[in-house]
Order: structure tokens, then C-alpha cells, then sequence
């Protein structure tokens, strides 16, 4: 698949960096930067150093016998325990990187975006780890929906700014976060929480995510002396996807599915299926597939989920979509929340809302048989206990 | 007139030269075509025709809540060529059309400069398209005969800015400060500096726009370059006045020319 992306940041026609004047030279360095570090062998030793005693990796690959039994025909569905990383999902593996990159900037602050808030509180954490100002721009929808992540963050030392702007969820947040960067840029660093946004941002936190991938390669090879024959993950900005497909990206008999989030279905207009429904535009600074009216207009996402409530996806997924390297489905709501149930019940784990969405795809789709599948359990669900609880009061789901 | 022309002229004069801001269909159709028209009345040099959008990054709240007046009063694209026709027959002042990227590229790039330069249009600025990715999009916009206008900024290397001072026609946009527009905190203490600084590599005509609200910031900053852009003072003269529109042309049309005045 060769040198992706170029030098400029695109995949194929996707990507690049559309972002205003004030902003080109912050991330010119910033790419400069990463590009300098990641050979760097102190700041790999540092990386290693806290992603071993700090985050807890590497995270088990664990064959959920239980819940392949649900799924059947003698399908091995392994979880990638993503959930057991510390604070409780992927996230981390990339704030950790971007901060002590903030550290060998020289720069004193950081600010983030976040939807359901395991973003904002990975991006509290290593800020109270590595001694940073931290200021966390959060929807007013979100902060609702998510109380517990907003206390979270808030007992790191982080000012939560709610954003009151457009629909008040992620991607407001991500409007606000730039519109503060433009501002602050010369003293602070901008902590994408995804594989979105201007280069360096997709690659960059690609790389930071890629621990996901590489780990499950020598756990599975380890487990069942073979590769996978498919990765599932869900797809919001898209990096536990990425961060677990880019490893296997050449190993062409592993097909990778990305979920996206269904809503209320992908007919009612009320979903977050950027891959599936959207069309090609630009949206937070990157070219990519992205929900639009014909004007152009970005239009609100939905989803039970903050975290997949999203109108973009990152170029890379967009990329490998076209290329059709990658598959994307959908899950909705309701399927997400049987998922939910069913892994809780069937094996003792609670799935972030977001990982629901890829368990759901598998519960609800024939797989095939006898097949090795890995899904990254990308967060845990703790967070979700009172989203989970309303929609229950609104909606009967009964589990088998 | 073109805004090349207007602007030798002002310099021949020794005058500043006034670019006044305001969105296409805020609040409404037929209130902004007036409005653009008082605009053009009362001394704005050049006019700046701001597209409405509904995730400006570079925009604070007042431009914001503008974009979604406008949106909300039903503007579409598709009506834009026309709707610049309309303003281009109520004044002869020159027009710059400033947008996100994004609604271009949805309308189809080579389609949009070709009817809004048939329109009447003289220049376009593009927030969020930098140089990099303007890639055969410069030569449609030459071939349709339509100034490029790039910004640079206060985090611009001098290397960088002499790229976009022979990219940008007919003029160089200076932005004032660290900031998104309307931003409301006045204009830096290094203000002068920092043109003077950009004077010493632009040699295009230099407009300083961001956080210019008062007819003493206006004169003060022409003294340092070749003219001024005002936008979300003005917007806030619209937004204060949205139950009576006889008072928005009348507070518009003072404050336009109390701007004018100064820049003299």
C-alpha cells in the first residue's frame, strides 16, 4: 500500500490539512516534531516505560467462550482488552504519546475535545501525570449524558468548558477546541482524541494506536498459531479501528469491518454511518466522507453512544473504504444495547456503548464458520450506566 | 471598478482603504441586499460577502449566530450566483466573497468560480484552504479571472509569507492577532511591530483585519498598512437591531461612515 500518507498528509484524494492561516505553522512543527521523535529512542523508551507501568500493556486477548457460543457455528470470537487499559479504554495509548510530545515542544497546555468523555479524562490523566494545564471543551448535550467523566475529569485538575454551540455534542467540541487552539497555539498543544482532524493528526494518532493492532498479531499468532480472518471494531472518529487494522493492513486474507453507529436506523437520518451515508467533504480540517446537506451544511449525527455521535470519520478509514481494504457495517441502538447486555451476562464484562456497536455487528450478521474473529473491546461501560438504564425504562430489551 | 483599482486609487490619495463585512442573507434575503447596498453607500471600499456556514472554524460567536440567522432565513448555494447579482446591480463597489471551503467544494469548485465570477465577483478568500491544498484550483479561479486573497498571520514564518504575498491578488489579508473574529479583546499591544514587520515582505496592498471596532482602531491601523476589514462590529450592529431594519441601515450606514472618516 506504500508510504501513506504522503508528506502533506493525504491518503489517495483524502486528508491533507484544511485549516486557517494561524494554525498552518503549529501543525507544519508539530508534524516536524513526530516525525523527529518517533525514531527517537528516548522517547521510545519513555513511551515503553509508561505503556508498561503506567497503562498496564500489554492487554490480554481473551477468547470469550461464552459469547462465540451466542454468536455459533463455531465461530472463536476473542476480546482485545482494550477496557483493561488504564482509565478504561484505548484512548490512553494516544494522550500518553501527544502529551510527552506537548513536553518535548516545550509547551505548558493542552486542550482536548471530548464526547463521551474517555477522551477528556485520558487526556486529564497523563496531564496530571506529565504536570500540564488541561482544558477539556465538552458538549452541554454530553456533559448530561456523561456526569460521571465530567466529575472524573475534573478530580485530574482539568477545567471542563461546556460548549453550547451547534448540536452541543463532539463535533461542536471539536469546533470550540480549534477555535481555542487559533488562540492559545504558541503556548499549547491540541490533543485530537481520534484519527480525524489536519495532519499530522490522522497518522500521528494512527501510530499512537497501532500498540492495539501489533499486540493482537503476536497474542493471536500465540493463541491459535495463525492471523485472524477478521478484526471487527467500531468506527465513531475511527482510531481503536485504525489503531487495531493498520497492523494487518498488508495481510490481505484478514478482513477488517468497521461498525459504524445505526441510531435509529440507517433510513431515518438519524445516525452517525459517515462511511455509509455520507458523502466527501471536508469537516475539522481533513478531506474525508462526512454527513452534509447539498449546500454542504454539516449535519447533525445520533447516537445512544457520545462516542460514535460523530458526522466525520478519519481519512484513513475513508481511504480504506475506497480501496475496499475495509468493510464498514452498522449497528443501531438497540442492537448496541443488547450487545451490551448480552457480553455483561455471557462473560462478566461490561462494554463501553461504543464497543457495543462491534459486538452487535457480529450478533447480527452472518459471520460465516469456524471462523477466528478479534474485536476490540475498545472502553469499558461504567460510564454508560445511566444511559443504559434510561433507554431500558423507554425500550424493552429482554436478553436470551 | 476593481478592487486592484480602488485600491491604487485610495493609495494614490493617500486614503485607507474600508473593506466592510457582512453574511449573504443575514437575517434575512432582502434585509442583507439592502444592507450591502448602505455598505457600499456609505464609503465601504470594497465589500467582503461572507458565506454562510454552519461550522466556521475560524469564527467566533458573532459570526457564528449570523451564519445561522441566515441559514435559518432559508439561504441555499444554489441561489448565491444571483443573490450576487442582486448586490452587484444595487452598488458598483467591488466584491470579495470570503467562505470555508467546504460548501465550494460541495458546489463543485470549477462550477462555483465560474458563476460567481459571471456575477460579478472580483476576489475570493478561502478561511480554511491553505496553498498547499489549492492545488489546479488556482488556475480555475485565474481562468475565471478571480483575485485570490490569502490570509497571513501572527504565527506566519517570513518565508512562508512571501509564498502567499505572490499567491494573493489583489491584496494580502493581515490578520491582527492569536484569535478567532470578533473575539472582542481589542487589538494586541504589538499590533505595530508585527505590520510593520509583514510591510517589510508583503509588497501586495495589506488590509488588517480582526478585532477593528471603533473608527480609532480603524485609524490607527490604516496608519500602519493600506486599509482595514471591519465584520463582527458590524454584524453586532445587525444583531442588535433584528426587531426594526430601518435601524440597521441607520446605525450600519453611521458607523460605515464614521469608519470612512477615519481612515481619510
Amino acid at each position: 500500500m506504500g508510504e501513506i500518507p504522503d508528506k502533506n498528509g493525504h491518503f489517495g484524494i483524502f486528508g491533507g490539512s484544511y485549516v486557517p492561516e494561524t494554525l498552518v505553522y503549529a501543525l507544519q512543527e508539530l508534524g516536524d516534531m513526530y516525525e523527529k521523535m518517533k525514531d527517537d529512542d528516548e522517547f521510545k523508551r519513555e513511551m515503553a516505560y509508561y505503556q508498561k507501568h503506567y497503562l498496564g500493556r500489554p492487554t490480554p486477548l481473551f477468547l470469550a467462550e461464552n459469547f462465540s457460543k451466542r454468536i455459533g457455528n463455531g465461530n472463536k470470537i476473542y476480546l482485545k482488552r482494550e477496557d483493561l487499559n488504564h482509565t478504561g479504554a484505548h484512548k490512553m495509548n494516544n494522550t500518553l504519546g501527544q502529551a510527552l510530545l506537548t513536553k518535548r515542544i516545550g509547551k505548558k497546555r493542552v486542550i482536548a475535545e471530548t464526547g463521551a468523555g474517555m477522551h477528556g479524562v485520558a487526556t486529564a490523566t497523563a496531564a496530571a501525570l506529565l504536570n500540564l494545564e488541561c482544558e477539556i471543551f465538552m458538549g452541554e448535550v454530553d456533559i448530561a449524558r456523561q456526569s460521571q467523566n465530567v466529575s472524573r475529569m475534573k478530580m485530574l485538575g482539568a477545567k471542563v468548558t461546556p460548549v453550547l454551540s451547534g448540536s452541543r455534542t463532539l463535533k461542536d467540541a471539536v469546533n470550540e477546541a480549534f477555535r481555542n487552539w487559533i488562540s492559545t497555539v504558541t503556548t499549547t498543544h491540541y490533543v485530537m482524541g481520534t484519527v480525524a482532524g489536519a495532519h499530522p493528526f490522522p497518522y500521528m494518532v494512527r501510530d499512537f494506536q497501532r500498540i492495539i493492532g501489533e499486540e493482537t498479531r503476536g497474542q493471536i499468532l500465540e493463541a491459535e498459531g495463525r492471523l485472524p480472518d477478521m478484526l471487527v471494531a467500531c468506527v465513531g472518529g475511527g482510531s481503536n479501528a485504525m489503531g487495531l487494522f493498520y497492523p494487518f493492513r498488508e495481510d490481505t486474507d484478514v478482513e477488517l469491518i468497521g461498525v459504524e453507529a445505526g441510531g435509529e436506523g440507517l433510513d431515518t437520518g438519524k445516525h452517525a454511518a459517515t462511511l455509509q451515508k455520507g458523502t466527501v467533504g471536508v469537516i475539522h480540517g481533513s478531506m474525508t466522507y462526512m454527513l452534509q446537506d447539498e449546500d454542504g451544511q454539516i449535519l447533525e449525527a445520533h447516537s445512544v453512544s457520545a462516542g460514535l455521535d460523530y458526522p466525520g470519520v478519519g481519512p484513513e478509514h475513508a481511504y480504506f473504504k475506497d480501496l475496499k481494504r475495509a468493510r464498514y457495517g452498522s449497528a443501531t441502538d438497540r442492537e448496541a444495547v443488547e450487545a451490551f447486555l448480552a457480553l455483561s451476562r455471557d462473560e462478566g464484562i461490561i462494554p463501553a456503548l461504543e464497543s457495543s456497536h462491534a459486538l452487535a455487528y457480529l450478533m447480527n450478521n452472518d459471520t460465516g464458520k469456524n471462523k477466528v474473529v478479534v474485536v476490540n473491546l475498545s472502553g469499558r461501560g461504567d460510564k454508560d450506566m445511566g444511559i443504559i438504564n434510561s433507554y431500558l425504562k423507554n425500550v424493552d430489551v429482554t436478553i436470551q | 471598478m476593481t478592487i486592484a483599482e480602488v485600491l491604487e486609487k485610495l493609495k494614490r490619495n493617500d486614503e485607507g482603504a474600508l473593506a466592510m463585512f457582512s453574511t449573504a442573507g443575514d437575517p434575512d434575503r432582502e434585509t442583507s441586499l439592502e444592507l450591502f447596498k448602505v455598505l457600499g453607500d456609505s464609503g465601504s471600499d470594497l465589500i467582503e460577502i461572507g458565506i454562510p456556514y454552519s461550522d466556521p472554524l475560524m469564527d467566533g460567536p458573532v459570526l457564528q449566530r449570523s451564519y445561522q440567522r441566515a441559514l435559518n432565513a432559508g439561504f441555499n448555494l444554489a441561489d448565491f450566483p444571483s443573490y450576487i447579482e442582486a448586490v452587484r446591480a444595487s452598488t458598483p463597489t467591488p466584491l470579495l466573497v470570503m467562505t470555508c471551503y467546504n460548501p465550494v467544494h460541495k458546489y463543485g469548485v470549477r462550477r462555483f468560480f465560474r458563476d460567481i465570477s459571471n456575477a460579478g465577483v472580483d476576489s475570493i478568500l478561502l478561511t480554511d484552504l491553505p496553498p498547499e491544498e489549492w492545488g489546479e484550483s488556482m488556475d480555475l479561479a485565474r481562468g475565471f479571472n478571480l483575485g485570490t486573497v490569502f490570509l497571513v498571520a501572527p504565527t506566519t514564518p517570513s518565508p512562508r509569507m512571501e509564498m502567499l504575498n505572490d499567491l494573493s491578488d489583489p491584496f494580502v489579508y493581515c490578520v491582527s492577532k492569536m484569535g478567532i473574529t470578533g473575539s472582542g479583546q481589542g487589538l494586541p499591544d504589538t499590533l505595530k511591530e508585527y505590520v510593520s514587520f509583514v510591510k517589510g515582505i508583503v509588497t501586495k496592498p495589506l488590509l488588517v483585519g480582526f478585532g477593528i471596532t471603533t473608527p480609532e482602531q480603524a485609524e490607527m491601523t490604516g496608519a500602519m498598512a493600506d486599509g482595514v476589514v471591519v465584520g463582527s462590529a458590524l454584524v453586532s450592529i445587525i444583531e442588535r437591531h433584528l426587531d426594526d431594519n430601518r435601524n440597521i441601515f441607520k446605525f450600519a450606514g453611521r458607523f460605515v461612515n464614521e469608519l470612512k472618516e477615519a481612515l481619510k
